[in-house]
């Protein structure tokens, strides 16, 4: 038997406290009241009372549960000699880690790596047994733990190099779980890799267990010669017409040498620009194609670097489409003024996405003015009567946005006819705060996806515009409440009105209330509330090997209707995926580079939804770590010379059995403190009889 | 008319002190003490104070022949009338002391409570015999005192409803005054716990018999007095003068006992020597049962004499 934490034997010491109690038993504070002393002698006891233990048996016990618990404590436990002399008698257990993430394929990594796995193979005894584990972000088990070496060389042989990034600790988890299993006291990691820096974090700190040993080998070899692109982004070329697009490429340069590299644009198959790029050394720079003219749908695209050696990084594959509108009506009373024109140069001035205005009076206000459009802003314009009102609540249903800002010229008459599910209240008389500095948006709801672009620090001081005159909307009308001004009315507040969003507003988007158009913040407020109201979601041009694709979701936005259909994924290699329909969210991990294509299996013939999956850059950052920093950022459990070293061959189950002497301890004591209170009770009783 | 053997049978009522302590209205409890052990007797025993048999004297013409003694004539052939002492009533007082060291208890019901209710069992009994009552409450002197009277029963009641123990404890000078204080004879119950030396008690009480009074000394003590029970090393207080002494009991509990076997045996025999009653009371004895065996004892005794 040993113990756990011996240090808790020095509570045996906590002994002395029953001791002294029933030795020095100090005299009652309260005096025995008698009638008459008049028969009683003085007879001093303390010196005789000193010498006795009174109540020896509950002195005993309480010893007793002084001595219990502090054993209990002490964590007792048994180990099994017997079983550790067998484990210790035989081989040991090698678990080889084999890094086969992407930047294992620069240079002749990737064959040092299997000439290393092979020398390890090779130096091992007969009674060794090993084991091969790949890993990249994942970790994977390839060859048992055995005797046979062919085993390993023969999943060794079938790997290669993937594209995914780098993640050690995974591989860690794995081989560490793999030589427990094997149930043999010496044990040793050894880790194959170039050991890049991004793939190790410090605080996935792994814990080597006692008897295990961490070997790592260097693959990494000489300084790395690189070019490889870094990001992309494509936006509206405003300088250019009809709806060109600009693609701007960032490129970088790992190495001693500045460069000169040929980058190429290509669409489909067909290269459609080339450019020369000088490339400073170590550094970077940005490729910018512009004008370029594009299909409405996404297509594949191709940004290729020419004449670098590792060729895993060169191209970077993203999506080109036309960009979105998003087509936003404003409607105002017929006869006033152009109030609009904050509102309208607001939105001329977005470019992602770019917005299609079209300005209208109420009174000539027609259906096919709303019929296709993504919002309809209401701007002090009451709602429209008879059949056209009926459709643009249709309209709103259906999915379009709704805007309603109601300033200075909102006529509550007007509104009064308003469906109740778009406008449940009448609108009410405006709030006068002219008297002082006026009035101030004093919150807004920052997690609302309308308004998050606030959350950021130096994101926009809503809180900077003042307002001389609001409508204030009641928190009686319903729906969440995205903004308030200072003194706690509604400021902005949205409805759901079938799929359509409706978003009322009681500061008007004029100067005649406020000076909130005039601040920088009225800008990224406007374009965030229009996008919100229309649903918008920016395509996504490139993602990464390693990324996870919501399938529901990318098939929704392009409008294929996912929960009922099952979809089918052909991935770049092409394997054909099929996900059922009514499964709940389904997702798509894209485990290499290159075109996905995403289909609903209810409409073969429709054109599929692109995902462009690359490299993860991560992997073209050749910036290595000390492999002895690994080491070192992992602490062995605990001291071997404990015996833990056989524990850990252990189930958890059994490991927790020989460890729970010591609840049988405390149920021990729990039981003498229920005799001592028995026996104190008793004691107590005698003496209150007496 | 039966025997004092028969009439010293156990009785059935058995009414718990403590029972009765917390019985507010003392001449309900008195009843209750005095009715039960006159009910278990079937009334057939003449108990009481004043039907004191004195002497035969000659039948002379004109006498009551009901009082004449034929048990006498049977033997003798002589008409004797039999004459008793204090053929008209009698005054009952009842004296209760209150010093501090009767607050004392053991087990819920003070001495002071126990002299409480044998005094209003007395004090009952003598008031149902149309006798005159009256009650002194004394410690270091007399603190209250009504004077006997057949009216002041209620009033006797009341006085020992609010007796209060009161500071350190005397005999002599009380009993003393209250001698002074009585011009009739009578007879005077003494309820105390009789903490003085046994020579002092019996001089106290021997004034009161020497001016021709009836005296009986009830010494009222609690078990832990008489047992002495304690286990624990502790600090003894005395109740009147908070002398604090510190003892282990179960060393001197057998001195302690045989000093107090002595002082009740010293107590006793020269109360006796000065024609007084005495008789002990331990609080937790059923308190009929006390007054019971005592007014037998006192009937017997007044046969003997």
């Amino acid at each position: 038997m040993s113990l756990l934490v011996p240090l808790f034997l020095a509570g045996l010491a906590a002994i002395a406290v029953p001791i002294l109690v029933h030795l020095v038993h100090r005299e009652r504070s309260i005096a025995e009241r008698f009638p008459s002393a008049m028969f009683l002698r003085k007879e001093p006891y303390r010196a005789m009372a000193r010498q006795k233990l009174r109540h020896l048996l509950l002195f005993a016990l309480r010893v007793l549960v002084v001595a219990l618990l502090a054993f209990a404590f002490s964590r007792p436990f048994f180990t099994r000699k017997v079983a550790r002399a067998a484990v210790t008698a035989s081989g040991k257990d090698v678990a080889i880690l084999l890094d086969r993430s992407a930047s294992m394929g620069y240079g002749d990594r990737w064959s040092r790596a299997r000439a290393a796995v092979e020398r390890t193979l090779s130096s091992l005894g007969a009674d060794d047994r090993a084991a091969l584990v790949v890993f990249d972000t994942r970790a994977a088990q390839v060859a048992p733990l055995a005797n046979d070496r062919s085993a390993v060389r023969t999943a060794l042989s079938a790997e290669r190099v993937s594209t995914r990034a780098t993640r050690y600790v995974p591989a860690l988890q794995l081989g560490k779980r793999v030589l427990g299993e094997g149930g043999r006291a010496a044990r040793e990691l050894v880790l194959v890799s170039d050991f890049q820096r991004s793939g190790w974090d410090v605080r996935d700190n792994q814990a080597l267990a006692g008897g295990e040993k961490l070997t790592s080998i260097d693959v990494s070899g000489e300084d790395v010669i690189n070019v490889a692109w870094r990001g992309v982004t494509v936006e509206r070329d405003s300088a250019a017409a009809n709806d060109a697009v600009r693609v701007i490429g960032r490129v970088a340069n790992s190495g001693p040498a500045k460069r000169a590299v040929r980058v190429t644009l290509a669409i489909g198959p067909r290269d459609v620009a080339q450019q020369k790029v000088d490339l400073p050394a170590d550094g970077g720079a940005t490729v910018t194609f512009a004008g370029l003219r594009v299909a409405p749908t996404a297509n594949e695209a191709r940004l290729v670097v020419h004449g670098d050696t590792y060729a895993l990084d060169d191209t970077l594959r993203l999506l080109l489409e036309r960009p979105r509108h998003v087509s936003v009506l404003i409607t105002e009373p017929a006869g006033s003024a152009d109030r609009a024109f904050f509102l309208r140069e607001a939105l001329v001035l977005g470019a992602s996405p770019s917005f299609d205005i079209l300005q209208r009076t109420r009174s000539a206000l027609s259906v096919a003015d709303f019929a296709s459009r993504d919002v309809i802003i209401l701007h002090d314009a009451g709602w429209p009567t008879g059949a056209t009102g009926d459709r643009l609540r249709e309209r709103v249903a259906n999915g379009a946005g709704l805007v309603i800002a109601l300033g200075d010229r909102a006529a509550p008459d007007e509104w009064a006819r308003a469906p109740r599910d778009i406008l449940p209240l009448p609108v009410r008389a405006p709030t006068d705060r002219s008297a002082g500095r006026g009035g101030a948006l004093g919150w807004i709801d920052r997690t609302h996806a309308a308004l998050e672009t606030f959350a950021g620090s130096r994101s926009g001081d809503l809180s900077a515009a003042r307002f001389v005159r609001y409508r204030p909307i009641s928190d009686t009308l319903g729906g969440r409440v995205l903004a308030r001004f200072d003194d706690g009315t509604a400021a902005l507040v949205e409805r759901s009105v079938g799929r359509g969003r409706v978003l009322l507003w009681g500061g008007g988007f004029g100067i005649e209330w406020s000076d909130f158009p005039r601040q920088p913040v009225f800008l990224p407020f406007i374009h965030e509330i229009m996008r919100y109201a229309a649903g918008y979601r920016a395509p996504r041009v490139a993602q990464n090997v390693g990324d996870v694709v919501d399938l529901d979701d990318a098939l929704g936005a392009a409008g294929v209707a996912p929960s009922s259909q099952a979809i089918v994924a052909i991935t770049p290699s092409g394997q054909r995926r099929r996900f059922a329909a009514d499964t709940g969210r389904r997702s798509l991990s894209l485990d290499e580079a290159g075109f996905f294509s995403l289909t609903g299996a209810g409409a073969p013939g429709s054109r599929p939804t692109l995902v462009a999956a690359n490299v993860d850059p991560r992997e073209s950052e050749f910036d290595t770590f000390d492999p002895t920093r690994l080491t070192g950022a992992m602490p062995t459990d605990v001291d071997d010379s404990t015996g833990h070293g056989a524990d850990a061959t252990l189930t958890a189950e059994e490991r927790e059995r020989q460890q729970s002497l010591w609840w049988w301890l405390l149920a021990a004591v729990t039981v003498v403190l229920g005799v001592e209170a028995v026996a104190a009770a008793r004691a107590a009783g005698t003496q209150s009889r007496s | 008319m039966t025997g004092p053997a028969s009439a010293a049978a156990p009785l059935s009522s058995g009414l718990d002190p403590r029972v009765l302590a917390r019985i507010d209205n003392l001449e309900l409890v008195a009843r209750a003490v005095v009715e039960g052990f006159l009910n278990g007797l079937h009334r057939s025993v003449q108990l009481g104070f004043s039907t004191e048999f004195a002497q035969h004297r000659a039948y002379v013409p004109g006498d009551d022949l009901r009082r004449l003694d034929w048990r006498v004539y049977a033997r003798t052939d002589r008409y004797l009338i039999r004459e008793y002492e204090a053929e008209t009533n009698t005054n009952v007082m009842v004296a209760l002391d209150v010093s501090k060291s009767m607050s004392y208890s053991s087990g819920g019901v003070t001495k002071l409570d126990i002299g409480r209710v044998i005094g209003a069992s007395l004090a009952y009994l003598a008031q149902r015999q149309r006798d005159r009552v009256g009650f002194a409450a004394f410690a270091a002197d007399i603190a209250e005192y009504i004077p006997p009277a057949a009216a002041h029963f209620q009033l006797v009641l009341h006085a020992l409803g609010r007796a209060q123990p009161r500071e350190r404890g005397e005999l002599a000078k009380p009993l003393a005054r209250l001698g002074d204080a009585l011009r009739r004879r009578g007879i005077i119950v003494v309820l105390t716990d009789c903490y003085e030396a046994p020579g002092v008690v019996a001089d106290a009480m021997g004034g009161l018999r020497t001016s021709g009074h009836d005296v009986v000394v009830m010494h009222i003590l609690d078990r832990a007095e008489l047992d002495f029970p304690f286990d624990d090393a502790a600090t003894f207080e005395d109740l009147e003068t908070k002398e604090r002494i510190p003892l282990v009991p179960t060393r001197m509990r057998d001195r302690y006992r045989e000093s107090m076997r002595e002082h009740m045996l010293t107590l006793e025999r020269k109360l006796l020597e000065r024609g007084v009653d005495y008789v002990t009371v331990n609080t937790s004895m059923p308190i009929e049962d006390t007054l019971f065996n005592y007014l037998v004892r006192r009937e017997r005794l007044r046969r003997v004499r």
